[in-house]
Order: structure tokens, then C-alpha cells, then sequence
């Protein structure tokens, strides 16, 4: 498996691919080879973080991942995930904004990260995004914005969370390019980031 | 000479000793208006870009309260806006057209050309255009995709090409082109007009043109970031290609635009440049070539290249500093540390920014005028320096603008 794993690592598609193809064919255990992919993404994550990566081996792992899974399912007898979710995650591109493609990407990551995700999309009004936080119960919002017009809905998402005795229970993660301390501190939320990682190391911190 | 023709010539004086690295009498304070004078004058977003005459208001009574050192026409982005509507476009949003009344505009960015796509597209860019974007990103284009390709319509070869204009959705083509035309020859000559005004008011323009990256252009409208990104590795040689491809067609485009319009600086803003989309020898390698070319292109036809260097670009700056055609090229930045970067553009380029747009939105004056002075401190000794945010000022506080105007004007003197 471990071949599995420094595949995935080093970002070889069609060797990592092939080797799926073969171990499943061989009757190797499906779980096992999820978990090396699993293992593979970290690395990914390790790489990323200490510079020698960047947001395009992520979204290249991630279509990896997402490829690999689609070839093992088939072979998971009822048990389809690698283990229980670490925590539950909403996001939401905040109500005027439109922009999904960072949102996405750290959904993605965070996903492969072992966390449940539940994607409200883009345009989100606040009153659902309130909804969804006492429906679904997140550990971590995460609420993203490429346009400096966001910062206003993210406020009134985490002032609503407060009216709503919500704030409490939930930590809330600012994305976007234009998020910086100045608007971390005017909308009172927990943390930003500027790129897909950073939300992963600061989940991990949580759990 | 008027006094308006001497401010004009002072204002314009200022602006290319700048980029020139000559010196100054002070440091010149430029900034991309965007939606501020819409905001800024209570007129509603909807309302704005939907009547030119109101746009030409707002924007004609920014000039003359802020009395910036350029100007700028509402029309150089806002203009597309009801053109596009004559075509049903469908990648761009914006107040009223699918986003609420006060929101500005914002464009949706897609994988418009698939990966077994890149070979019609290096072998006809045109026919690519034409027979497969027009008919996605226009709704009212959309039969174009029927047609078949004009490539080798050599005459009584193809006599029966024109019967495929039959089909009757042909007459609403034809009609929406003709809106369109209508529409689009209204703005240039509203566009016109502007830019004739202030510039009789003493307000020269910043801008001739405008290109793009070639690697940006294939970002931003063929592959999409996602698709770009994982060519880099997927497709290597096919992305190079494509870079190659459109590099003459985006120089003629800048270099046609500045002849025509008189000014010699053509605005290029950098969108997938960032550190942390791809590693510095991916930069070097597929972003940085063919931009460099294209630089040095313009230059050759003795215009100036004006790089908006949107996000955090600090470790590519050394090289596109080391790079760049000296006292030529304007590098905007708007996340990346400009101090820093002085030290190695002093001789090589002027740089524009960077007051952080966070602070010109929900900073106070005395937040924007100590930044402004560390910027006059810090970036503007030997000359080449330009005040401006990192991006725009569509959203910032209209004391936090007249503030960063006030404090370049009185303390930014050499």
C-alpha cells in the first residue's frame, strides 16, 4: 500500500490510478487501499503547508482522490467511508457574493481531511445560514467572500449567531483573498484564511 | 494655454515622469474609482448601470471634488454592461441581471474550453471563438454552434455553406447582432465623449488598452482556474502551446489599442500569478515567459506596460523585477509587500499601491493617513512611486478617499 500512498504523495495520476486498478483486480482490501490514498492526501497537506506545494497539487489530489474513490466503492461492502466523520463542517459563499471556486476547493480539502462538509452554495441569506448551524450542528462555519461587499453579510451571520444564542457552539472561519485581521475584527468571527489549507490546521486544532 | 490645458499637461507630466522614474514635484495620487462615485453620490447601483447619463454624472462630479491626478471613465468596464445585455452574456452578473439592486458586479468564471479542446483551439483560434465560446458565454449567439467552419470556403467549394443561415433562428441572430452593434457604437461614442470632457477639464487618461497574461487567458476564459492548474502537470506541453498561440493576438490587442486611443500605457492585470497557485519554477516556466514577452513587445512599440499584481506575489517580484524593460512598466500591487519590493524596483519599475483595501473600507482617516505616510516614507524617496489601494476604491469610506488624496497631496511632495 505503501506504493499507493507515495503515489498519491508525489502526484503520479496514472501510476496511482493503475495500482488501484491492479489491487482491486487482486482482491487486495478496498478499505485498505482508501486508507493509503487517506495517507497519501496528508502528505499532500504536510507538503503544502511547508511550501513545496501549492493550490494546484490540490486541486490535483483532489481530482485524484475523487477518481480513486470512484474505482474502490464498488468494492466497500456497506462500508463506504474510512471511519466516522472528525467533525462537521458547514460553508457558504455569504448572501451578494457568487464566487464558489475557493469555497469549493477548501471543501474539498476538508473533506478529504476526514470532516463532514454540507455545502450551502453561493448567495447564501443569512437566516439559512442560521438555520443550518441549528439543524446541522457544525463544529466550524466557514463562511467565504472573494468580494469586499461579503464583509458586511459575514458580520451580520455571526451577530445573528449571537442573537440566536448560537455563537457559542460554533467557531467561525473567514475565507477569502480580501480577508485580513481588520476584518476578522470587525465581523467577530474566529479565524481567517487566505487559502484551503489553513481551515484543515485549524480544524485539526479543534478535534 | 487655459489653465484646464495646463493642468492637464502637469497632471499628465506627473504621471509619465513617474513610470519614467524621473523626478517629480510630488507623489501622484491615481486609484481605479470602480463603483465609488455610484456609492459615493447616492445614486443606486441598478439605476447607474443601466442610464449612462447618470454614470457620466457621478463620475464628472468625482473628478471634480477629489481632483484626482488622472482621470477615469466609467465606461472602461461599465460600458460592456449593456452591450452584453443585447447578447444575453452570460458570465457576467451584476446589479439588477442577477445580483440585488446595490451589489456592483461580479463575473462567472468557467471551464469553457474541455481538456480535447486545446487542438481546435491551436489550430483555429478564430473558428474556436467563433463556433464554440460565442454560442456559450452569448445566449443570443448560441445557433453559431450549427454553423460549419469557413476555414476552407474557397468559394465554389462550399456553394451551399450560406443555407445553413436559413434556419430561422438565423433572423434572431442577426437581430441581436444588429442590437448589439447599436449598442456597443452608443457607448464607444459615449466612451468618447467622457474621456473628451475631462480631458478638457484638465484630466488626462491612465490608460490606452488593455491585454492580458497568456496563461491568464487561458485561466480566466478557456480552462478555468481548476483546469489551468492541473494542466500545469496533466498537459504541460499543451498549456505552453496555447501560451504561445495567443501571445501575438494579445499583443496586437494592446498595441492596436494604445495606437488608436492615443495613450501609451496598456493596463495588464495579472489574476493567476499568485505565490501560492503554482511553484516559482511553474512561474517561470508557463506565466512569466510569455508575459515578459509580451511586456517587451509593448515596449518595442514604446508602450508602457502596467501590471496590476493582484494578491500575494512576493516571491515572484524579484524576477519580474529583474525582468522588466527599465523605466517602463507601472507594478500595482495589492497584496504583496511593497516595501520590500522597493528595494529591488528602484531603478527598474514604478510601483502603484498599496493602501489594503480592509483599511480604506473599515480603517478611519487617521488609519489611511498613517499608512499613506509610510508609504511616502518608505516607497516614494527617489521617485517612481504612485499612491494608490491594493485594488480599487468601489467600497472604501468617503473620508478614508478624501484622506488618502489629502495626505499625498500635502505630504508626498519631493
Amino acid at each position: 500500500m505503501d506504493k499507493i500512498t507515495a503515489a498519491m504523495a508525489d502526484m503520479l495520476e496514472d501510476e496511482l490510478l493503475a495500482l488501484t486498478d491492479k489491487y482491486l483486480a487482486d482482491g487486495k482490501d478496498p478499505k485498505a487501499i482508501l486508507d493509503a490514498y487517506q495517507a497519501g492526501m496528508t502528505e499532500v497537506g504536510k507538503r503544502y503547508e511547508a511550501g513545496e506545494y501549492f493550490v494546484s497539487e490540490l486541486i490535483l489530489a483532489g481530482e485524484m482522490m475523487t477518481a480513486g474513490s470512484d474505482k474502490i466503492k464498488p468494492f466497500l461492502k456497506g462500508d463506504s467511508s474510512s471511519g466516522p466523520a472528525k467533525a462537521r463542517v458547514l460553508i457558504a459563499t455569504v448572501e451578494g457574493d457568487i464566487h464558489d471556486i475557493g469555497k469549493n476547493i477548501a471543501g474539498t480539502i476538508m473533506e478529504l481531511a476526514g470532516y463532514e462538509v454540507k455545502n450551502l452554495g453561493e448567495d447564501v441569506k443569512t437566516s439559512v445560514i442560521i438555520e443550518e448551524v441549528k439543524n446541522f450542528k457544525p463544529k466550524l462555519i466557514g463562511l467565504s467572500g472573494l468580494l469586499t461587499l461579503a464583509y458586511d453579510p459575514m458580520k451580520a451571520v455571526v451577530d445573528q449567531l449571537k442573537e440566536a444564542g448560537l455563537r457559542d457552539s460554533v467557531k467561525v472561519l473567514l475565507g477569502g483573498s480580501q480577508i485580513d485581521e481588520h476584518i476578522l475584527k470587525y465581523v467577530g468571527a474566529d479565524v481567517f484564511a487566505n487559502d484551503a489549507m489553513t481551515n484543515v490546521t485549524y480544524l485539526n486544532s479543534l478535534v | 494655454m487655459t489653465d484646464n490645458q495646463a493642468l492637464f499637461l502637469a497632471r499628465q507630466k506627473r504621471y509619465f515622469d513617474t513610470i519614467a522614474l524621473k523626478k517629480t514635484d510630488r507623489v501622484p495620487v491615481v486609484t481605479w474609482v470602480d463603483t465609488f462615485p455610484i456609492r459615493h453620490y447616492g445614486v443606486t447601483m441598478k439605476d447607474a448601470l443601466a442610464d449612462h447619463s447618470i454614470l457620466d454624472d457621478v463620475w464628472w462630479r468625482y473628478h471634480q471634488e477629489f481632483e484626482p491626478d488622472i482621470g477615469d471613465s466609467p465606461y472602461f468596464l461599465f460600458g460592456f454592461f449593456n452591450i452584453s445585455k443585447t447578447l444575453d452574456f452570460t458570465l457576467l452578473k451584476w446589479a439588477g441581471h442577477g445580483l440585488h439592486d446595490d451589489s456592483a458586479y461580479q463575473f462567472v468564471e468557467s471551464e469553457m474550453m474541455a481538456p480535447d479542446q486545446y487542438d481546435w483551439f491551436l489550430s483555429d483560434p478564430s473558428d474556436f471563438m467563433f463556433r464554440h465560446m460565442f454560442p456559450r458565454v452569448y445566449g443570443s449567439l448560441a445557433p453559431l454552434a450549427k454553423l460549419p467552419t469557413i476555414a476552407a470556403s474557397y468559394y465554389f467549394f462550399t456553394p451551399f455553406i450560406w443555407a445553413a443561415l436559413a434556419d430561422p433562428v438565423f433572423q434572431d441572430v442577426g437581430r441581436a447582432l444588429t442590437q448589439a452593434a447599436a449598442e456597443s457604437a452608443k457607448t464607444l461614442g459615449e466612451f468618447v465623449s467622457f474621456n473628451t470632457r475631462i480631458a478638457e477639464a484638465g484630466w488626462p487618461f491612465p490608460i490606452g488598452a488593455m491585454t492580458q497574461a497568456p496563461l491568464d487567458v487561458v485561466g480566466d476564459y478557456l480552462r478555468g482556474i481548476k483546469g489551468m492548474l492541473v494542466d500545469l502537470r496533466r498537459r504541460p506541453q499543451m498549456l505552453l502551446k496555447a501560451c504561445e498561440k495567443l501571445l501575438p493576438t494579445m499583443l496586437e490587442l494592446g498595441v492596436s489599442g494604445c495606437k488608436q486611443s492615443g495613450v501609451p500605457v496598456c493596463f495588464i492585470p495579472l489574476h493567476k500569478c499568485m505565490d501560492n497557485f503554482m511553484s516559482q519554477e511553474q512561474f517561470e516556466k508557463f506565466y512569466w515567459p510569455t508575459l515578459l514577452e509580451l511586456m517587451r513587445g509593448l515596449v518595442a512599440e514604446k508602450i508602457s506596460p502596467y501590471l496590476l499584481i493582484e494578491g500575494v506575489c512576493d516571491q515572484r517580484l524579484p524576477v519580474m523585477i529583474r525582468d522588466a524593460p527599465a523605466g517602463m512598466c507601472i507594478y500595482h500591487l495589492e497584496g504583496s509587500d511593497i516595501f520590500k519590493a522597493k528595494k529591488l524596483a528602484r531603478d527598474k519599475v514604478c510601483l502603484r499601491g498599496n493602501i489594503p483595501v480592509t483599511i480604506m473600507m473599515k480603517g478611519t482617516p487617521d488609519d489611511v493617513r498613517a499608512y499613506c505616510k509610510k508609504l511616502i516614507d518608505e516607497v516614494a524617496p527617489g521617485g517612481g512611486f504612485m499612491m494608490d489601494t491594493g485594488v480599487n476604491i468601489g467600497d472604501a469610506k468617503s473620508e478614508n478617499v478624501k484622506a488618502m488624496f489629502e495626505v499625498t497631496r500635502e505630504y508626498g511632495v519631493y
